[in-house]
């Protein structure tokens, strides 16, 4: 037992970790395997972070602590419309893509012969290049606006066309959140409305949507983070037509060089995800990692 | 079950697929507008994207960059996966969650911090090893998330067994933690490496003066000059995307793709 007592000591399922001179070498062990990880996470994510938080919070011109850069913000009509787009956007792309998906998932639980196929369409596209896919959507969007009879069609630089072409990119995300929770749900409740006379509506809407509740809620919270916080979608689809956020931070670093707004434009960003977002973190490391 | 055809998916399929599908008819243009429906055939353009020295140029740097960020990203994912799943220690929940803290927040936002962090406190100019150090920020969690998933699955007893049966750590490890995390390993680099390769908005902040990588050349292309050879180019993207699509349904890790999306 001895020589291998240093690696079993801590192991999962041994029962509670032992006391004496093997805690200090089960507490290492890991420690030393985690070390890696916990650098890049301090390093390059957390302190950096504080950085950005840190020098939104100073003033470029005299180097010291201010709100100068939020005072900017919220008295430039510029930040007030990329705050108001970004919170369009989030929202209207997650609402729409709910409402798509919900129908959707029922359908794959529906159709299991269908559902393969099904997953695979939700799928494939989420290992396509970024940038590729904002493309074929323009021009997609061109083809049908060219060949639409009744006037023209806010597919492209609007904050409409940015939805909608979101909604497209995110619909998989939302969609297989929605069916993880249908498929849980137990058949026989739909059979044994339909056999109490509900109607299709009534079925979907008493056995159906609340089934797919927590879903829905789990899927809204990456929908909603995903589609705020993208850059792509508002810089191509709304074609400088569209300031949201996520265009904004970069529009200032690159273009006018002021970090310092840049900065606090992403302070304010996150101040509007990060709370959704642990609250999805906590939900989703209790039912996934061990 | 229904027997009837589920028109409704099948429409959604379609309007998922349509812009995939846009995007290759457009490459087989004759003409020299990137336009769709195509007015013409040909596969000119192919080779027309293939001698471009700036797609090519970017295509090394993104493949170069891809590499590195992969092999880093599942090194460190997988020790500190074999940390969560082979041992019971104090704050083991609080590290996985701030693990997966990355992947919470807007990678514009990540990209941002690593810059500042690069210029302020480093003094140093965006770089080649900046940029991977960042791909590896989002990549790590990534990684760790399928590696974890896989371990998690795998039966302590056989290792126990091979222990009590008097086999050495290193055995045990290399004959039979290895192999059966095996498959984990291989979805976590194709994941990671599909990541840094397409990414664009960490990139767009640390690329050193006078290099850009794949996604954003094309993206900067597509803002002045859209003839088919961006299609072309686009084209063996989605070629790309498909390979590693049918890979990932082989080795079962399909399911962990939904965390990312298009940011």
């Amino acid at each position: 037992m001895t020589s291998a007592t240093p690696r079993v000591a801590g192991r999962v399922r041994r029962g509670p970790t032992r006391v004496g001179s093997t805690t200090s070498v089960s507490w290492a062990l890991p420690a030393a395997l985690l070390a890696p990880m916990a650098l890049f996470v301090l390093g390059l994510f957390v302190l950096p972070f504080v950085m950005v938080v840190t020098t939104a919070f100073t003033d470029a011109a005299t180097d010291s602590w201010s709100l100068t850069n939020f005072q900017e913000f919220f008295s430039r009509s510029v930040g007030w419309t990329a705050l108001r787009n970004t919170l369009i956007i989030g929202v209207g792309t997650t609402v729409v893509a709910a409402a798509v998906a919900v129908p959707y998932a029922y359908g794959m639980v529906r159709h299991p012969r269908w559902r393969a196929l099904f997953i695979a369409v939700l799928f494939a596209p989420l290992l396509i290049n970024g940038v590729v896919r904002v493309f074929g959507y323009q021009l997609l969007a061109r083809f049908v606006d060219r060949v639409w009879p009744w006037g023209d069609l806010p597919l492209l630089y609007s904050l409409t066309g940015v939805v909608i072409s979101l909604v497209v990119f995110m619909f998989p995300q939302m969609t297989v959140a929605v069916f993880a929770s249908l498929d849980r749900m137990d058949r026989r409740l739909v059979d044994a409305a339909q056999t109490l006379g509900a109607g299709n509506w009534q079925v979907f809407r008493t056995v159906v949507l609340p089934a797919a509740r927590p879903g829905i809620v789990a899927g809204s919270i990456i929908t909603f983070g995903a589609s705020a916080g993208s850059y792509l979608a508002p810089a191509m689809v709304g074609g400088g037509r569209v300031p949201a956020m996520p265009t904004l931070i970069y529009g200032s670093v690159s273009g006018a060089g002021s970090w310092n707004f840049g900065a606090a434009v992403a302070v304010v960003l996150m101040a509007i995800i990060l709370p959704l977002m642990i609250l999805s973190l906590a939900q989703s490391t209790r039912r996934s990692v061990p | 079950m229904s027997r009837r055809v589920p028109y409704a998916n099948l429409l959604i399929a379609i309007v998922l697929l349509a812009p995939l599908a846009a995007v290759i008819a457009t490459s087989l243009n004759a003409g020299n507008y990137a336009v769709f429906p195509p007015k013409g055939f040909s596969l000119d353009w192919f080779s027309e994207a293939l001698g471009n020295t700036r797609f090519l140029d970017a295509l090394r740097l993104s493949f170069v960059v891809a590499v590195a960020s992969t092999v880093i990203s599942i090194v460190v994912g997988f020790l500190a996966a074999y940390a969560m799943t082979r041992y019971e220690y104090r704050g083991q929940r609080l590290s996985q969650i701030t693990a997966l803290g990355p992947l919470t927040v807007p990678e514009i936002v990540v990209g941002l911090s690593v810059f500042v962090f690069v210029a302020l406190r480093l003094q140093q100019a965006p770089s080649i090893p900046a940029l991977v150090l960042g791909h590896c920020v989002v990549g790590i969690p990534i990684g760790l998330q399928v590696i974890v998933a896989t371990m998690a699955s795998q039966d302590v007893a056989l290792e126990q067994a091979a222990e009590t049966l008097g086999a050495s750590s290193w055995r045990v490890f290399r004959t039979i933690t290895l192999p059966l995390a095996t498959p984990g390993l291989i979805g976590a680099s194709l994941l990671v490496f599909i990541f840094s390769f397409d990414n664009i908005s960490i990139s767009l902040f640390l690329m050193p003066p006078g290099e850009s990588t794949l996604p954003v050349v094309m993206y900067q292309y597509l803002d002045f000059r859209p003839d088919p050879s961006i299609a072309a180019m686009s084209t063996l993207l989605v070629a790309l995307g498909l390979i590693v699509f049918f890979v990932l349904h082989r080795i079962g890790a399909l399911k962990h793709l939904t965390g990312s999306g298009l940011r």
